[in-house]
């Protein structure tokens, strides 16, 4: 989509915090998937002579509540919580997707039901959606992601629209439909790859909010369940030592904003290299 | 205002809470098993569920039960909670004074905090002040509440030990949660605020103003900061009802006795009737805030009128 060297991928790149985010996002996400090669440990491998020890050689993050390492801990949560995060996130975009081209694409009555609807569901906050999704559905990997996805479909479907509707009377959709393109066609091959630069960078943003509300469910205990280890899960659990020893709250809470910030680092990053026009001057 | 925008706007109003209505009725339909049984509580005895199905009109149609469940919430019958069995109308209003107070106080130092901040970056584009902000407003964007609130209480109730940290029982109980609840949208309002100044002291009437001669300080107050107030206001309005809706963790963090709790203890005790009844009650603060900061829109700005 965008060729090399482009001028998007200069100004990306000389955005130094966008771009710092990125490699820190990608050492991340490597270590997740590579996680059994980087450390012979096992994340819930008890050791009950050694709970909640500070940081020490052997244990560089210490120890939790029941001796688990917690530094083997948060590299397997970094599996969870960054698949519960973009999980969400691409299923909030494959229900609003097709909602949001549709509904800009035929306008008119459509379009308003849908955007009534949509607005009466953008009132609600999205963790008290999601939180209220969990409660029918029960807890558990499968069941955060559609709650915390289900969240984000209102204000992507917006998003979807609008794009859709910027691009909708430019000349190449005229010239398209008058030389026979049937309406799924326009849609897929001009509207739909016109508007994406956008539906990325807010996919993007939304992934760090996806993440925090992924956590806070299983901060709550209402997310993955134990002892899987998962970022907010290790906070829920870690709780009852906040007076003993806080550095079971203090380190995965750090990894969960860290790579939030960096998330949105690389979003803001990406609407700025995309659309120069909205630099902040 | 004509009236036609009020009826549309209330109208939206209306489709949001049947909407939420129906999601709540619907979400007791979705579990596996008895309604009834769900509804009374795991140690509910056989009479106990009988009566609830009698109550709830179960053996009719589906629209019909959903009108009797309608007709019950409007008339501030939201049922029995199947744990204390006392009715969740009650318990509802016992805990939601905690919840309505820590919002309000919150949403009134961020504003106060916000829109100094936003006013001094503004005044200052690209200062220390201005770059500080940026980093505030995405740090805040990034950070759980949850953390915060945590983090917090390492700070100030374990380290310092000079603030409690948890309960409603003093004034000083108060400090960590509202600063936890505030700090999103301090960075919010002082954004907005910037972004409306700025914008404000681009228009016409401010070089004029400043052409006849009024001092920087007059420009600053009386011509821009009353004409950027609008969408600041909005966006106070919009976070109130946020905060309502988004303090659930924060009153966990701080074992806060509001409805954010009683939610959350609600969905591990499995009680629907409570679970139905707070997702309502926030649906209808919220839905009711919007449209008060919709209608205010008018009363604030003549030039807008619907």
């Amino acid at each position: 989509m965008i060729a090399e060297n482009s001028p998007a991928i200069e100004r990306f790149k000389a955005n130094k915090a966008s771009a710092i985010s990125l490699v820190y996002l990608l050492v991340l996400t490597t270590m997740a998937l590579l996680a059994p090669s980087i450390t012979s440990g096992d994340p819930n491998q008890l050791d009950l002579g050694q709970v909640l020890e500070g940081f020490s050689g052997e244990h560089i993050f210490g120890t939790d509540h029941l001796g688990r390492d917690i530094a083997t801990r948060i590299l397997y949560g970094t599996r969870l919580s960054l698949l519960s995060g973009v999980g969400a996130v691409c299923f909030g975009l494959a229900i609003a997707l097709p909602i949001g081209l549709f509904s800009g694409f035929v306008g008119g009555v459509t379009d308003t039901i849908v955007q009534r609807f949509v607005d009466a569901l953008f009132a609600f906050p999205a963790f008290l959606m999601a939180l209220a999704l969990v409660a029918v559905l029960g807890a558990g990997l499968t069941n955060v992601i559609v709650a915390v996805g289900a969240s984000t479909v209102p204000p992507m479907i917006r998003l979807v629209r609008s794009g859709v509707l910027s691009v909708k009377s430019e000349d190449y959709i005229e010239n398209a439909r008058s030389v026979g393109c049937s309406s799924s066609r326009i849609i897929i091959r001009h509207i739909l790859p016109n508007t994406l630069g956008p539906i990325i960078v807010q996919a993007t943003v939304y992934i760090g909010a996806t993440i925090i509300a992924a956590a806070g469910l299983g901060f709550l205990g209402l997310g993955v369940q134990p002892p899987a280890a998962e970022w907010g899960a290790m906070l829920g659990e870690g709780r009852d030592y906040i007076f003993t020893a806080p550095h079971v709250l203090t380190v995965p809470g750090l990894f969960i904003f860290v790579t939030v910030l960096a998330f949105n680092y690389v979003g803001d990053g990406l609407r700025d290299a995309l659309d120069p026009k909205t630099t902040k001057q | 205002m004509s009236g036609s925008y009020l009826v549309q706007r209330l109208t939206g109003a209306l489709i949001t809470l049947l909407g939420v209505s129906i999601f709540v009725f619907l979400m007791v339909k979705a579990l596996p098993g008895d309604p009834a049984r769900v509804i009374a509580g795991v140690d509910a005895t056989v009479e106990e569920v009988a009566r609830i199905r009698e109550e709830l009109k179960l053996d009719q149609g589906l629209f019909q039960q959903f009108t009797t469940f309608l007709g019950d919430a409007l008339t501030g019958n939201l049922g029995t909670s199947a744990k204390s069995g006392n009715p969740v109308a009650a318990e509802i209003a016992a805990r939601l004074p905690a919840t309505v107070q820590l919002a309000v106080l919150a949403i009134g130092v961020a504003t106060f905090i916000g829109v100094l901040f936003g006013l001094f970056a503004a005044l200052r584009p690209n200062s220390l002040v201005d770059y500080s902000l940026s980093a505030f407003t995405i740090g805040a964007s990034s950070m759980p509440a949850f953390w915060l609130g945590l983090l917090l209480i390492i700070v100030f109730a374990v380290q310092f030990q000079v603030l409690p940290a948890s309960g409603k029982d003093t004034w000083t109980s108060w400090i960590l949660p509202t600063a936890t609840l505030a700090a999103f949208s301090v960075a919010l309002i002082a954004r907005v605020t910037r972004a409306a100044m700025l914008e404000i002291l681009r228009q016409d009437y401010i070089r004029t103003a400043r052409a006849k001669g009024a001092s920087e300080r007059r420009v600053f107050i009386r011509h821009g900061l009353r004409n950027a107030l609008l969408p600041v206001i909005t966006v106070i309005g919009l976070q109130l009802g946020q905060l309502i809706g988004g303090a659930v963790l924060t009153e966990v963090v701080f074992s806060w006795p509001g409805i954010g709790r009683l939610l959350v203890e609600a969905i591990f005790a499995r009680d629907f009737p409570v679970i139905q009844g707070v997702i309502l009650v926030y649906a209808m603060m919220i839905v009711l805030l919007n449209l008060l900061v919709d209608l205010s829109y008018t009363l604030l700005d003549p030039r807008i009128s619907y």
